[in-house]
């Protein structure tokens, strides 16, 4: 394990920003911490950059406890969401500072700082200033910076959250394929839940100081452990209903639940994606498992197309996606009165917590 | 003795403050409404005690024959007290603007203290902080009464050039004393052409050296 965070806790004034995290980060992985704003994973990451001191508990690197070690000895890398760069510095001095700062050699200093411009594809702009550079050039740059010392583990806070749609996508990419080539454990904190799945191997899902879940981009997508996963990651319907029995009664519809066969009318939550629901003209005699429901608005622009659906005696707007072709063979229109089955649903049984607003 | 005694005054007033100060916010008036201001003017009459007192008590820095008032520390503390908000009005708004991410990245990339100082902070400040040198040193030049109330009057120990003039006109040199202003006046002169020159710095000192282009990738 390269990183393995034990019980730690921070309080800012009354603010609880981490409540007891525990976290073990193996060695060359790229892992995102996700979570709204408030949620306490920038704090996490300065702890482990040495940036901010926890209250309690201990940060482990390769089997030693730096949790009180100051933050110029972590050999850790660090990027800013703003970049942070020197602005009085030129692009290669930049990234030379930290081997400067070492006392490392003039022309080791010149060899690595030519290498890392290769490597985030900036040669012949060694001598610019950051502020000759754009956005993206800039975050590459302190990237390079922030490796150029060869730390044991990278720590991005929000590093795209200062860029625009397109470059973000990019630089997405260019640090998929950067860690897959340098393969030095990274961790990165965002809010954006696509950010998260599409860049790491791990992803962990923090909300109000906790961990919510830990897992692969896939595991924490289609089996979410809490309600509040279900509804950050993606869209998502929600239905009030009550299992009984190893039943699920949701609205008019009844459905299996064998995780709760010892459940006695228990209040219960239902998150179905848009994406899981089957959509059909008529009920197709399946009897009770199909939901009522008019076509509020049409949205057919792109791969797939988006209803917006109302049900009846229901206050609830839902949502619905289909594939284009399922949508022309259905041939429907705003107004229609239509059926709808989940393919998949996730139960919270005895759920206070109506996660969706 | 009176270190102690100043010292032990100072923590009466504080805790008859404390003791003294009503327990809601809303109920808190007068000098109760303001702890800071308070406080510092708690630290400036202990501070006074220890000035005027050093005659009856025999101070530290006297037994030490080290005197402060009426000698050359008195007057660059004088000096020092009325021109260093000059310097703080420049590097504070300065500062700020600058932010704290730079030294943060100096320090995860393995600069001590005085590394980021020397190598982020100060380049980052240089033109304000050099602004505030100049604005203070022409307050300092021209500063009269507080250095007048602390200084000695011994010609070429304990004098600076505005009670130099003054005390050369009271003798009715009045050569000398226009020699003196016309030296004092070039000093302003030269001062207010530095100044403007660095004004023009000040503001880019907040952005970057380089151009700041719109971003294209």
């Amino acid at each position: 394990m390269s990183i393995v965070i034990n019980n730690v806790s921070k309080t800012f004034g009354g603010f609880k920003a981490l409540d007891n995290v525990n976290l073990e980060v193996p060695d060359g992985s790229l892992l995102a911490l996700l979570g709204p704003s408030g949620s306490g994973k920038t704090t996490l990451l300065r702890i482990i950059a040495g940036l901010e001191i926890s209250d309690s508990g201990t940060v482990v690197h390769q089997n030693e406890d730096i949790t009180h070690h100051p933050a110029r000895d972590r050999k850790v890398g660090f990027v800013f969401q703003h970049y942070a760069l020197f602005r009085h510095m030129t692009v290669a001095e930049n990234i030379g500072f930290g081997l400067r700062m070492r006392k490392v050699s003039k022309a080791q200093i010149d060899e690595r700082v030519k290498e890392l411009l290769r490597l985030i594809r900036l040669e012949g702009l060694g001598s610019r200033y950051p502020g000759q550079l754009s956005g993206g050039q800039r975050q590459r740059v302190a990237l390079a910076r922030s490796l150029a010392a060869q730390p044991k583990v990278l720590l991005l806070d929000e590093p795209f959250g200062a860029l625009d749609a397109r470059v973000r996508q990019e630089l997405r990419h260019w640090l998929r394929k950067l860690h897959k080539e340098i393969h030095v454990t990274s961790i990165f904190v965002t809010h954006d839940q696509e950010e998260a799945l599409e860049v790491a191997d791990k992803v962990v899902v923090m909300n109000e100081g906790r961990i919510e879940q830990i897992g692969t981009p896939e595991e924490v997508y289609d089996h979410p452990e809490t309600p509040f996963v279900y509804q950050f990651l993606g869209n998502v319907n929600l239905f009030h209903g009550r299992v009984h029995h190893g039943r699920a009664l949701i609205g008019d519809i009844e459905v299996d639940a064998p995780e709760h066969a010892d459940a006695v009318h228990t209040p219960a939550v239902a998150y179905v994606r848009p994406h899981d629901f089957e959509i059909s003209k008529t009920r197709n005699g399946g009897g009770n498992s199909w939901l009522e429901a008019t076509i509020d608005q049409l949205l057919a622009v792109g791969p797939v197309a988006r209803l917006d659906l109302k049900r009846p005696g229901s206050d609830e707007p839902l949502q619905a996606e289909i594939s284009r072709d399922q949508y022309h063979d259905l041939d429907l229109s705003e107004g229609d009165r239509i059926f709808i089955r989940p393919r998949r649903l996730k139960l919270f049984a005895g759920e206070e917590r109506t996660a969706r607003s | 003795m009176p270190y102690l005694l100043s010292g032990i005054g100072a923590l009466i007033g504080g805790l008859v403050y404390f003791l003294l100060l009503p327990g809601t916010p809303s109920a808190r008036k007068g000098v109760w409404k303001y702890p800071w201001p308070a406080a510092i003017a708690l630290a400036a009459a202990t501070f006074a005690v220890l000035f005027f007192a050093q005659q009856y008590f025999e101070v530290w820095p006297k037994n030490q024959s080290l005197k402060i008032i009426f000698a050359l520390p008195g007057l660059v503390l004088a000096t020092a007290f009325v021109t260093f908000p000059f310097i703080a009005r420049e590097l504070i708004p300065t500062m700020e603007a600058v932010g704290s991410d730079e030294e943060l990245a100096a320090v995860t990339l393995g600069a001590s203290g005085w590394q980021m100082f020397r190598h982020v902070t100060v380049p980052n400040i240089k033109w304000g902080l050099a602004y505030g040198i100049i604005l203070c040193n022409a307050r300092a030049m021209g500063e009269f009464g507080a250095v007048y109330v602390v200084s000695g009057h011994i010609a070429g120990k304990t004098d600076t050039m505005p009670l130099r003039i003054e005390k050369l006109f009271q003798e009715f040199n009045l050569e000398g004393s226009y020699a003196v202003a016309s030296v004092l006046t070039l000093l302003a002169i030269l001062t207010l052409v530095i100044k403007t020159r660095l004004e023009r710095k000040v503001p880019a000192s907040a952005t970057a050296p380089g151009p700041m282009k719109p971003e294209n990738e």
